[in-house]
């Protein structure tokens, strides 16, 4: 079954689509801004599965909100994201930990983005959907090496987290076939 | 893997709805991954938000709850303020 992440800007601009915005959406087929017919998209097609985000997209959206907006509606945005019926919210399991250093070491991303991969990786996502380009440059560019030389685990990365040999070759394979399919889809910023 | 005629029914009825839960792409998959990681810990995985009652449209129900944030900011200051906390 295919399975999309959902970064957390396009989390936050699914809660900006007001009701005339909505309507424009089905009455003209656009809602006047690309971004928000992107996230409309997503929003009307959220109930039939094959969504996700992480707990750590999450929480970032969470914040944004609380910082933009206040702490009430970070709330009611989180229940509504938690309560919403077929979108799934991955979890930042150990096993990500270890892969989120691999990219960092290995390719130079960043840490936040190094994580939502991770989780990503772990949870069986084949496509990434993100408006940050930085985020979706860094997938493309994992990708291609997973496709190309495949994923490793640092020694150090290795040893830190005392994983045996064998964890961390059933570890690399799986994200070097998880990463080698990955797509991303770039939602206008 | 031979398990599949030793295991009872309400273990292979779980394994099955496990494996669809977390989009493995068959039961094998998913039971090599319960026995490595601890199937607790996939139950986990899978009950993050199962606390709460699950609504067809929830997000739909608040819609326009960040319209005027949204409004309000810049070409990619969202993009912006996502990251800056990691900065």
């Amino acid at each position: 079954m295919a399975l999309t992440f959902v970064d957390a800007n396009i989390l936050f601009k699914m809660f900006a689509v007001s009701r005339k915005r909505l309507e424009g959406y089905h009455e003209k087929g656009t809602s006047g801004s690309k971004a928000l017919d992107h996230a409309i998209d997503i929003l009307l097609n959220l109930y039939r599965g094959g969504y996700s985000t992480s707990e750590l997209a999450l929480l970032e959206a969470c914040g944004v909100v609380a910082r933009v907006g206040n702490i009430d509606k970070a709330t009611l945005f989180l229940r509504a994201v938690l309560e919403q019926e077929g979108f799934s919210i991955l979890g930042v399991t150990a096993l990500v930990y270890p892969l989120a250093y691999a990219f960092v070491l290995e390719y130079g991303i960043g840490a936040r983005d190094a994580l939502h991969l991770g989780v990503a990786t772990i949870s069986g996502v084949n496509r990434v959907a993100t408006s940050d380009i930085e985020f979706a440059d860094g997938v493309e560019k994992i990708g291609w090496g997973a496709r190309s030389r495949g994923i490793k685990i640092p020694r150090i990365v290795e040893a830190m987290y005392g994983l045996s040999g064998q964890e961390r070759h059933i570890l690399e394979n799986r994200a070097t076939s998880a990463l080698s399919k990955m797509e991303t889809e770039r939602a206008p910023p | 893997m031979k398990v599949w005629t030793t295991i009872d029914r309400d273990l292979k009825e779980e394994l099955a709805s496990l494996s669809k839960d977390m989009g493995f792409k068959g039961e094998t998959d998913c039971l090599r991954e319960a026995i490595r990681l601890g199937a607790e810990n996939l139950r986990a995985q899978r009950s993050l938000s199962a606390g709460l009652s699950k609504s067809r449209d929830s997000i739909l129900a608040v819609a326009g709850l960040l319209a005027e944030e949204y409004e309000r900011m810049k070409p990619r200051e969202l993009e912006l303020k996502t990251r800056a906390r990691w900065k």
